[in-house]
């Protein structure tokens, strides 16, 4: 059934794509309709879950072969996070129409929606880590898409850059997290490997770990990551209601949710969650003075509560996980209206900056009484949702068994800042009488009840949620006790008498009023701070610096001219062979002459050498090319001289009839070069080349003392063969002749044949025409970079232009 | 004179001999065809010689095992070779059908070694022996060589030309050698028999450790590891797209398979040690590509190091020398075909011919101008980062994967940290498509042949991502 949901859905979208939507507001209806009857589906199986039956469990084989499975599975957790996704999901299908009112690209914004809205049920509902990943990844891809919808945005570029690398990095290093633990538990399904025991206490999971806490907290905007999630913000409204503060921002929260049975109990997991947690509340509640952009504000207050969830997971308190699905669900039920108002604001005034808004309430009066519900619950005011959710957390930041005095004072602050700032967004934008700006916003385009209707259910269910708290009880049983993978029974009551953590949150609103009446001090303090505390500029400046190491490593690999090039190769290829050659042991014990069988003259071969390196370097050092040639020459005819004192004489007549050939060709040429007037190379250069000589001599010393260690003689010698039977079988006196006629005859044809065919080619090339364009490649190529006369590689050479 | 065994077994090379003939055909053609033509029936004569060259492949496959000469066999390596060698080459031919008669009027050419290059290539997959080995890597080497070059009228394609001439010849050399000296150790050039003799002990080892040294530094440039990748960029930036494209996978399939053969049929024994070397030329690669890459203005240059760092983690697969690296690695590089060869089709379609290279103002804001070639190269960008559920994501996945089983984890983390990395010049691009405002106008060139080939690159990106099963299966099934 869950499968059935996920293809249900997928095939909405791309039907909606289909109809083209914007034509008609029956559409709307049809987009929350699917996505609605998934809610109440799941609704129906929170009894089904509760039972002794247990989770819900499918497989599909995908790809048997790797142990990859499209594994689903329903527990608490997974149930909690589905009705969100659904829920929400149904609300904004039905809002997105009103708000890309006429636009005929909604279609198109459907489908990617929905596709989004598959990725995460899929990621919710995946029991197998890859299924999971490839879902996660999913939602990377679709939330791009539907921020680049609003590509023709300025300023959404830079935004849409950083979430991209920021979660698209901190995924694929959650990949290998993922593939280290999969190996270290010997399962990739998920529920399995959460029962495997003592799976966190082995380094390599240790490792894991680490890799999907960065995951985790890039995906969830914790700090020092956060930056990203302000600069999605140029996602179109709806997007960023149902993204970047219902769900996508809460799957690196939900996947720590997943983990904790396997994790909590170390203390790595307790002190990442907590300073990391107690960081990014602090600095998103702080983060929302700075901002006059609605949408801006929000997503700071969003940043913060992700800290809150996160910090709360640090914990394995059954308070704290009752906390955290409470305030998951509360922070859905007030943060998705609040987003959906600022859009309708927008629609409506054309503007979201609060600086230029201003008593909203006279022309917006429902909107208004949305956003006044929506952020008193925000601020934690009684007896909305949003106080319920504050008071699990101060319970456990009271009673927390470590680190409590920094617990107290973050979420106090924090606490006091979530009234402070909702407050400001509800005074500047709905209620005050005068704005900042002189020129106000006007209210052009008032919204009709349809569009206001998603955040009127949404407010709705959140206004009367601690009213009815027996009905969702069991819910938040279920999701507390899969986090802890323990029963839980919560004991949620909107009035539990006057205790600690009562006088603690009301103390903290009169706190929050204060900051409230101080805000513009605030906002001075955080304007005035040093750029580097904007984490998004260190983001560039890391950016910066990474593209600074490119550089280098592209300079220092880049080598562009051909003699770098060649350089490096051959020093390269003298470390592989050096590693080789150490695998000899005693290399110099192959240079004791063999008393036995040398048939040389030793003090010939020694004044032969000589020769041969003097003529070497008289070839380098030769001021004239004719003296070049001619030492170049000197040092072959030595090395034919070798070839005549080991006894090879008809090899060294090949060899110097090659020489002969050789010289006199290069004298030919270089006869017909210019002179070459380039200066001497010196400095580095110079260096560099000595070096580089060096290594290719070594490298053909040490290819002789490879060559001349141990035996040769791997095999029968093959002369024999040929000495016993070319008399007999070929009837010549002359074996090399034989070999060539006749054992190996069709090798010389095959020689012959090249030779003949390399002829005719020659011969072709000395009487060809000289190269032109052809008329037709003239015309149609010819652009101003592109000369139409030939350019000078294509000027005919000496030969050709005697020809012409 | 009894010269049958000359022709017995012969269908082990039915593909080279297709391809080789092909190639003839289009010379034949080529002096044929009228003065004033441009040449657009050689290319669709080429194309059908790649597409009877696939067919001649799907005719031997799941034949029983055999040699030919001794010298090249028929096995599941082989034809999983050929399949993405032909693959490369397909797309090739579609992308040269407008672009070819633009830069030269040597169409015959061009198709006739394109078609040997192939053949080269896909010869290369099937040899068992040292000699034969250097024979298939010259031939389509040389192909190359002058491929680079024919763009003559471009100053950047005749220097890339040279430079890729001298290097390689250079590497050839090199290998050449090393060839040499393990013959000399072993007594023998056939590949199966010189592991026995090694793993036997009978082998002279100075000879042994020398000659591998050699190989891995020839096979080392053909792979364009580092630090024997210099030539890479140059050559890639300077050679006309379509055959940038196709060497940038054809070279890469065709040397790895040699390298694979001598590894794993001739140096199994020697596993521990040159498993080591291996891994750090692993971690060089895919580090310095990816950093190199970072920053690269030019699209064709920031794509080559960008396969200099995919040729990276391919080479992890292979640390391990178990039977699923080879076959991670060859999945591996189908997947990176189809996604490699569609982001230099979109590079094809971008490029003024003149320049011969598309830097950033050509893609800047194209989304709002070319939505289908704007998602097209986004498939090719996410695909090549490695973002599921793309094609590149499983050959990723596999690569590691077949690592970590080896043992190798720290090598397989180092990895995706590294893909990590390549996210963010993939992206960017992704980026400037869709966010940047267009400067000017971008080019647009657009012919039947190039349109197909970047829809059929990327819905082949997607679909293998989407349903691996069938190509892992197929893959997996090759690897012995």
């Amino acid at each position: 059934m869950m499968l059935t949901w996920l293809i249900l859905l997928a095939a909405t979208g791309l039907l909606l794509w289909l109809v083209r939507p914007h034509r008609h507001p029956g559409f709307a209806g049809m987009a929350a309709a699917v996505p609605a009857l998934a809610t109440l589906w799941l609704v129906a199986q929170i009894p089904v879950v509760a039972s002794s039956a247990g989770p819900l469990q499918e497989t599909l084989a995908w790809m048997p072969s790797l142990g990859l499975e499209l594994a689903l599975r329903l527990d608490g957790l997974s149930l909690l996070f589905g009705l969100l996704i659904t829920g929400i999901g149904a609300a904004i299908a039905y809002y997105t129409h009103w708000y890309l009112e006429d636009d005929p690209r909604q279609g198109y914004f459907y489908a990617v929606l929905f596709g989004f809205m598959v990725s995460m049920l899929g990621l919710v509902w995946a029991d197998n880590l890859l299924a999971l990943f490839v879902f996660w990844e999913g939602t990377s891809i679709t939330s791009y898409l539907l921020i680049a919808y609003a590509h023709d945005q300025a300023g959404a570029r830079n935004g849409a850059r950083n979430a991209l690398i920021v979660t698209g990095a901190g995924g694929l290093a959650m990949l290998a997290g993922f593939i280290l633990l999969g190996q270290e538990a010997g399962t990739y399904t998920i529920s399995q490997l959460l029962a495997t025991s003592g799976l966190a206490d082995s380094p390599l999971a240790l490792a894991a770990l680490l890799l999907i806490l960065l995951g985790a907290f890039t995906k969830s905007a914790q700090f020092p990551f956060h930056f990203w999630l302000p600069g999605a913000m140029a996602a179109p409204t709806p997007a960023s209601a149902y993204l970047h503060s219902a769900t996508m921002v809460k799957a690196g929260v939900f996947l720590l949710a997943r983990l904790h049975p396997a994790f909590a109990h170390l203390p790595l997991w307790f002190w990442a969650l907590f300073l990391v947690g107690g960081a990014t509340m602090v600095v998103g509640a702080v983060g929302t003075f700075g901002q006059r952009d609605m949408k801006a504000l929000l997503a700071y207050a969003t940043i913060a509560q992700l800290g809150v969830l996160t910090f709360l997971l640090a914990f394995s308190k059954e308070a704290a996980a009752v906390a955290l699905v409470v305030g998951i669900l509360a922070h859905a039920l007030y943060k998705g209206p609040l987003f959906l108002v600022a859009g309708i604001v927008d629609h409506a005034t054309g503007t979201r900056d609060l600086r230029r808004l201003a008593r909203l309430h006279r022309d917006l009066p429902l909107t208004t009484a949305l956003a006044l519900l929506a952020g008193l619950s925000m601020a934690g005011i009684p007896p909305l949702f949003g106080f319920l959710a504050k008071e699990g957390l101060l319970d456990v930041a009271l009673y927390a068994p470590q680190g409590r005095w920094i617990a107290l004072g973050v979420v106090g602050l924090t606490s006091a800042l979530f009234v402070a700032y909702s407050l400001t967004l509800l005074w500047e934008a709905f209620l005050r009488p005068e704005s900042e700006a002189v020129e106000q916003a006007h209210v052009h385009h008032p919204p009709n009840l349809a569009f206001q209707a998603a955040p009127l259910v949404l407010v709705l269910l959140g206004t009367l949620a601690p009213f009815t708290i027996g009905l969702w009880a069991p819910l938040v049983d279920l999701a507390a006790g899969a986090v802890l993978a323990a029963p839980v029974e919560a004991h949620l009551a909107l009035w539990r008498g006057f205790n600690l953590v009562l006088w603690t949150s009301l103390g903290l609103v009169g706190t929050g009023l204060l900051l409230f009446l101080a805000r513009a001090a605030w906002r001075r303090l955080l304007h005035s701070l040093p750029p580097w505390t904007q984490a998004a500029r260190t983001f560039e400046r890391l950016l910066e610096g990474l593209a600074w190491l490119a550089d280098q490593t592209a300079r220092a690999v880049q080598l562009r001219t051909l003699a770098n090039q060649a350089s490096v190769v051959m020093v390269a290829a003298l470390v592989p062979l050096a590693i080789g050659l150490a695998q000899l042991g005693d290399p110099w014990q192959a240079l004791q002459p063999d008393p036995a069988g040398y048939p040389g003259l030793p003090w010939a071969e020694g004044i032969l050498a000589a020769l041969a390196m003097v003529a070497a370097v008289v070839t380098i050092r030769a001021q004239r090319k004719l003296g070049a040639i001619i030492s170049l020459g000197v040092v072959g005819i030595t090395v034919t001289l070798f070839y005549v004192f080991f006894g090879a004489p008809d090899l060294a007549l090949t060899q110097l009839l090659i020489e002969v050939l050789t010289v006199v060709l290069l004298v030919l040429v270089f006869y017909r070069l210019p002179e070459d007037r380039r200066p001497p190379i010196t400095g580095w250069r110079r260096v560099r080349n000595w070096v580089v000589a060096g290594a290719a001599g070594l490298l053909g010393a040490g290819m002789v003392l490879v060559n001349a260690s141990g035996s040769l003689q791997v095999d029968a010698p093959i002369s024999r063969f040929f000495l016993e039977r070319s008399l007999p079988e070929a009837f010549g006196q002359n074996v090399v002749n034989v070999i060539l006629v006749d054992f190996r005859s069709f090798d010389t044809m095959g020689e012959i044949t090249v030779l003949a065919l390399a002829a005719l080619g020659g011969y072709a090339l000395y009487h060809a025409p000289p190269v032109f364009l052809p008329r037709r490649l003239r015309r149609d190529t010819a652009s101003p970079t592109v000369p139409d006369r030939p350019t000078p590689e294509e000027t005919p050479t000496p030969t050709e232009a005697r020809h012409a | 004179m009894n010269l049958s065994f000359l022709y017995e077994n012969i269908h082990v090379l039915l593909p080279e001999a297709i391809l080789f003939l092909g190639a003839l055909a289009v010379v034949g053609a080529d002096l044929l065809r009228p003065k004033d033509g441009d040449g657009r029936g050689l290319g669709a004569l080429a194309l059908l010689t790649v597409v009877a060259g696939l067919v001649g492949t799907a005719y031997i496959w799941g034949r029983p095992p055999a040699t030919y000469l001794g010298g090249a066999s028929l096995d599941g390596f082989a034809l999983g070779v050929r399949v993405v060698v032909l693959t490369a080459a397909f797309f090739a031919v579609l992308l040269s059908m407008g672009y070819a008669p633009r830069i030269t009027w040597q169409t015959g050419e061009y198709y006739a070694l394109l078609l040997l290059a192939t053949a080269g290539m896909s010869l290369l997959g099937a040899t068992t022996e040292l000699a034969l080995l250097f024979v298939a890597l010259e031939t389509f080497s040389l192909a190359l060589y002058v491929l680079t070059g024919i763009y003559r009228r471009n100053p950047r394609s005749a220097e890339a030309s040279l430079k890729y001439f001298l290097l390689g010849g250079f590497a050839s050399g090199f290998f050449v050698y090393g060839a040499a000296l393990l013959y000399g150790a072993g007594g023998t050039t056939d590949l199966a028999l010189l592991g026995q003799r090694l793993a036997a002990g009978e082998a002279n080892t100075s000879l042994l450790w020398a000659g591998m040294a050699l190989l891995l530094v020839g096979f080392g440039f053909k792979l364009s590891l580092v630090p024997f990748h210099m030539w890479t960029p140059d050559v890639y930036q300077g050679a006309p797209t379509p055959i940038t494209a196709f060497m940038s996978v054809g070279t890469k399939t065709a040397a790895l398979a040699g390298f694979i053969r001598v590894l794993g049929t001739a140096l199994p024994a020697q596993q521990a040690t040159w498993g080591w070397a291996l891994a750090v030329l692993a971690v060089l690669t895919m580090t310095v590509g990816n950093l190199a890459a970072l920053r690269q203005m030019s699209l064709k240059r920031m794509l080559a190091y960008s396969s200099i760092a995919h040729a990276g983690y391919i080479l992890v697969a292979l640390v391990p020398g178990t039977a699923q690296g080879t076959a991670a690695a060859l999945f591996y590089l189908f997947a990176y075909g189809l996604m490699n060869i569609g982001a230099f089709a979109v590079v094809v379609a971008l490029e003024r011919t003149a320049e011969n290279d598309v830097d950033q103002g050509g893609f800047r804001g194209m989304a709002t101008l070319y939505p289908a070639l704007a998602a097209a190269m986004a498939v090719f960008m996410f695909s090549l980062a490695g973002i599921p559920p793309l094609a590149g994501f499983f050959g990723k996945f596999l690569v590691f994967k077949a690592a970590v089983e080896g043992g190798w984890t720290w090598l397989a983390v180092l990895g995706v940290l590294n893909s990590a990395i390549s996210a963010y010049y993939y992206l960017r691009i992704t980026v400037a498509i869709y966010f940047d405002q267009a400067q000017a106008v971008p080019a647009r060139n657009a012919w039947a042949g190039l349109n197909l080939g970047i829809a059929l690159a990327a819905l082949g990106t997607v679909l293998v991502g989407i349903y691996p099963s069938l190509w892992i299966a197929l893959f997996q099934g090759l690897g012995g």
